[in-house]
């Protein structure tokens, strides 16, 4: 919970960015020669950015990295951010969450099994699937579809697709999590894994992701495209968890998720309400339909 | 086809059939097994019209009911089958037998508008006595798969039945379970509470216990089939609504073919 304030404050970063490109562009550009009012350095009419310092002409037309980055990020992320931003890993799961302000209960029964045949074991008290399909009706269309091929080459080889389409996003994101993580460098020597035992995308089960603490010391793992593990899971929050190594420690923290992060302990999936050390082999769930086990060799 | 009124008819005269939870162990030469088919008559007829007369056992691994519009004429076909020919017909049962799907998926609401909400009692009575397992060429074949607290087949016989939903821990795991050979032994299930994942090392425990082969089970949706633990654990699925194939599973003089229809 207490993890809400760092959560938003990235997301803000990227809007922030956005925004204040825009707003330095004045309404009217100068035409000829210009000097620079940061370095007064004298420039030819043709230059956007100053010769001196790099600082952009007064009233230039530069093409806007927060607008060609709100696009890039599709629908949920820029209906999310123009939605209030105190939660915004749950913004589209809160109505059915309001509907029935039992979600995490309820959804934990029914959900978007279909794929895998499910019907909840849970006791016969009324758990209809369609009261549990609304998530998955009011999700952008594109999720599953654009989210599963950014996961498979998730990992190492995701960051080509990354840069592509959500490469804007990604500097903040990461470098905002790294300031509250500040994860230690990985003990060198194993490899790390996380093979899916069950995910609503059933095609993704038993496949095996390699999580590289070289590339990327927090793993950050989640429904939206900028993390390093991208799981098409509507119970899974956009900035779900993260996996990092405090000195010899592997540590999952869970980052504000809605339907929460588990560590198995052998009997029962215990909540993850801060952060947890685990260990390979360890079994964690990420919301309630997707378990992973983390392996290393 | 099979009419509705004659599902119910059928259904009310195969229950003497139902001998209990586990029946007893099969050696057959040519077996036909077949998966879940919710409802897809079509995949029931084929199957019988085209496997049956030179099979010496068809096994049913449940699932009839439920996710179609044409479940009461699926469940009445195979009981039929199993009322003409009970030394032949397996129907086991799968965890969509039971009130705990039938109000949510489909089973109860067609039972409704065919027949009339009371006759839904009569199919609860069928649901509670179906078997749950039978082991044929020393191939354990249910519908989930194997249970956390469970170490030896025989015990099954002595679970408490009938069972409406089922409630029995085991029973219901019989019923709920799925394999996955990334696991270990059992992990909690993301399909509910009291539901497990089961893994290779319990599954290689139980059947060496168990002088078995391996397991035939259906529950997951799978293109037809599916193995795990190093074929060990086949599933096989035998539906439409899912948009894949059908699987039939033919076991001959220790052979396995996989068909798809």
């Amino acid at each position: 919970m207490k993890l809400r304030h760092s959560k938003p404050a990235s997301d803000e970063d990227e809007i922030s960015t956005g925004t204040s490109t825009q707003q330095e562009t004045p309404q009217t550009a100068p035409t000829g020669n210009w000097k620079c009012p940061s370095c007064g350095a004298e420039n030819e009419d043709y230059r956007t950015f100053c010769d001196g310092c790099g600082d952009k002409r007064p009233g230039a037309k530069v093409a806007s990295k927060g607008i060609d980055m709100a696009s890039l990020l599709g629908s949920s992320e820029s209906s999310d951010d123009t939605s209030s931003k105190d939660d915004k890993s749950s913004s589209w799961e809160d109505s059915p969450k309001k509907e029935k302000g039992k979600k995490s209960k309820k959804n934990k029964k029914g959900k978007n099994q279909d794929d895998d045949e499910e019907a909840e074991p849970i006791k016969a008290e009324p758990l209809e699937p369609e009261k549990i399909e609304p998530p998955e009706s009011m999700t952008p269309s594109d999720d599953l579809g654009v989210q599963k091929p950014s996961f498979v080459l998730t990992g190492p080889t995701a960051e080509p697709d990354d840069s592509q389409t959500v490469a804007p996003s990604q500097p903040s994101f990461q470098s905002s999590f790294q300031q509250t993580a500040q994860p230690s460098p990985a003990p060198s020597g194993s490899r790390y894994y996380m093979v899916f035992v069950n995910t609503p995308a059933s095609s993704l089960i038993k496949t095996r992701v390699s999580i590289d603490f070289d590339d990327f010391p927090t793993i950050t793992i989640g429904r939206s495209p900028e993390n390093v593990v991208v799981i098409p899971d509507q119970e899974v929050s956009r900035k779900h968890a993260s996996l990092s190594f405090n000195g010899s420690k592997l540590m999952l923290k869970d980052l504000g998720s809605l339907n929460g992060t588990f560590l198995y302990d052998g009997k029962e999936f215990q909540r993850v309400s801060d952060s947890v050390e685990v260990r390979p082999n360890s079994v964690l769930k990420f919301g309630t339909g997707t378990i992973v086990k983390l392996v290393s060799e | 086809m099979i009419e509705a009124a004659e599902a119910l008819r059928v259904i009310g005269e195969a229950k003497a059939e139902l001998a209990g939870p586990l029946l007893n162990p099969r050696y057959e030469d040519r077996v036909i097994f077949v998966g879940d088919t919710h409802g897809a008559i079509d995949v029931t007829e084929t199957v019988i019209e085209k496997f049956f007369d030179d099979a010496d056992l068809i096994v049913f691994l449940g699932d009839y009911v439920d996710r179609g519009s044409t479940s009461l004429e699926n469940l009445g076909l195979i009981a039929s089958t199993l009322l003409e020919d009970p030394h032949r017909t397996i129907m086991l049962r799968g965890n969509h037998e039971s009130p705990l799907t039938n109000p949510y998926y489909g089973f109860t609401n067609e039972v409704t508008e065919k027949l009339g909400e009371a006759s839904y009692e009569k199919f609860k009575e069928f649901f509670q006595s179906m078997p749950y397992a039978v082991v044929v060429n020393d191939y354990l074949c249910l519908h989930g798969g194997i249970a956390k607290g469970m170490e030896h087949v025989s015990e099954i016989a002595s679970l408490p039945w009938p069972d409406l939903n089922p409630d029995d821990p085991i029973a219901f795991q019989l019923l709920w379970n799925d394999p996955r050979d990334v696991i270990d032994e059992f992990v909690p299930s993301v399909r509910g509470k009291g539901a497990y994942y089961y893994g290779i090392e319990a599954t290689k425990t139980f059947l060496a216990n168990n002088s078995l082969k391996g397991i035939i089970r259906g529950h997951e949706v799978v293109d037809g089939f599916r193995e795990d633990m190093g074929g060990r654990v086949i599933t096989v699925f035998s539906s439409r609504y899912h948009g894949g194939k059908a699987g039939v599973l033919v076991l001959d003089k220790g052979k396995m073919e996989r068909i798809t229809v």
